[in-house]
């Protein structure tokens, strides 16, 4: 299991020192009660400060940053949203399968854009109601709760 | 305001690729609309089949559910894009009989249109013309409201 460093409360933090991602066997030094003149070895999994979110390797977030990068750019002037999904990269995103959901999440997070297609038919959930429809903003927040809801955040 | 990616813009606009440039941008990139929002003059949904949609008209994205989409919003068929006193107007693009793209008239006889989730200018009808979105199918018109 790999997880994503999010936040720690401490300003040391791994965070800081570029590091984002620990693997399950991994321990790390932190100042133990805030006292920096005793510093412990704690496993990964002892710590809650940070979301213990499972993250799809590398090789996988490139692909999909690069795709999309690719439907970002040349769908920005489609007026609607048939022809955005049909888009080659958006449907090789699609593609990638479940593992692809929390990036898809993260992108959603960093920026609106239409990737609720893409979330509806990968997750089969459909946290869009009748009266948020077309409104861009509404149908973000519904899906980043949802992914909240169900442990990607 | 200002084009956030000048080399696609004008790959997908050929003919706005001139200087003087023939269009004026009118407000920057967003997402929450697009052009037949901005067509009825809403700024903060998107509108198409798949979103908003007038009741009872086919949710797909072909010519004659564009046309009966219009007629909900009391728009007809005319022939042209001239400018015409008393009414508002319309054009629909489209490329290989599928919608592409509307544009909405001004009272100065140019037209506005929002590409996309991209920026809204103000251009002449037949410079959008294109690979984008393919050539003007339609027009429509409709009697100008009173305010």
């Amino acid at each position: 299991m790999r997880y994503q460093l999010l936040q720690i409360a401490d300003s040391t933090s791994l965070l800081q020192k570029g590091v984002s991602y620990l693997d399950v066997q991994d321990t790390f030094q932190l100042p133990v009660w805030g006292n920096y003149s005793w510093m412990g070895n704690f496993p990964v999994e002892s710590v809650s400060w940070w979301a213990q979110v499972p993250v799809a390797d590398r090789q996988l977030e490139q692909t999909f940053n690069k795709l999309a990068r690719k439907w970002e750019k040349e769908t920005a002037h489609l007026s609607f949203i048939e022809q955005m999904v049909l888009h080659p990269a958006y449907q090789e995103i699609i593609g990638l399968g479940k593992k692809a959901i929390p990036l898809i999440l993260k992108q959603l997070k960093k920026e609106p854009n239409f990737w609720f297609w893409a979330l509806r038919s990968l997750t089969g959930k459909d946290p869009v109601t009748k009266d948020m429809r077309g409104d861009v903003m509404a149908m973000r927040k519904a899906w980043l709760n949802w992914g909240k809801d169900n442990g990607y955040f | 305001m200002d084009i956030s990616n000048p080399q696609k813009f004008f790959e997908d606009f050929p003919r706005l690729n001139k200087f003087p440039y023939p269009f004026n941008i009118t407000s920057p990139f967003d997402v929450k609309y697009n052009c037949i929002a901005w067509v009825v003059d809403v700024n903060n949904r998107w509108w198409d089949p798949y979103h908003v949609w007038p009741q009872g008209c086919p949710r797909e994205t072909t010519i004659s559910a564009f046309v009966q989409a219009f007629a909900a919003l009391r728009y007809e068929p005319c022939n042209d894009g001239r400018r015409e006193r008393g009414y508002e107007k319309v054009a629909l693009y489209a490329k290989e009989n599928k919608p592409m793209h509307a544009a909405k008239q001004l009272i100065n006889g140019r037209w506005t249109s929002k590409l996309g989730q991209d920026i809204d200018i103000e251009h002449k009808v037949k410079d959008l013309e294109g690979q984008c979105y393919g050539k003007v199918a339609m027009y429509f018109r409709r009697p100008m409201q009173k305010l």
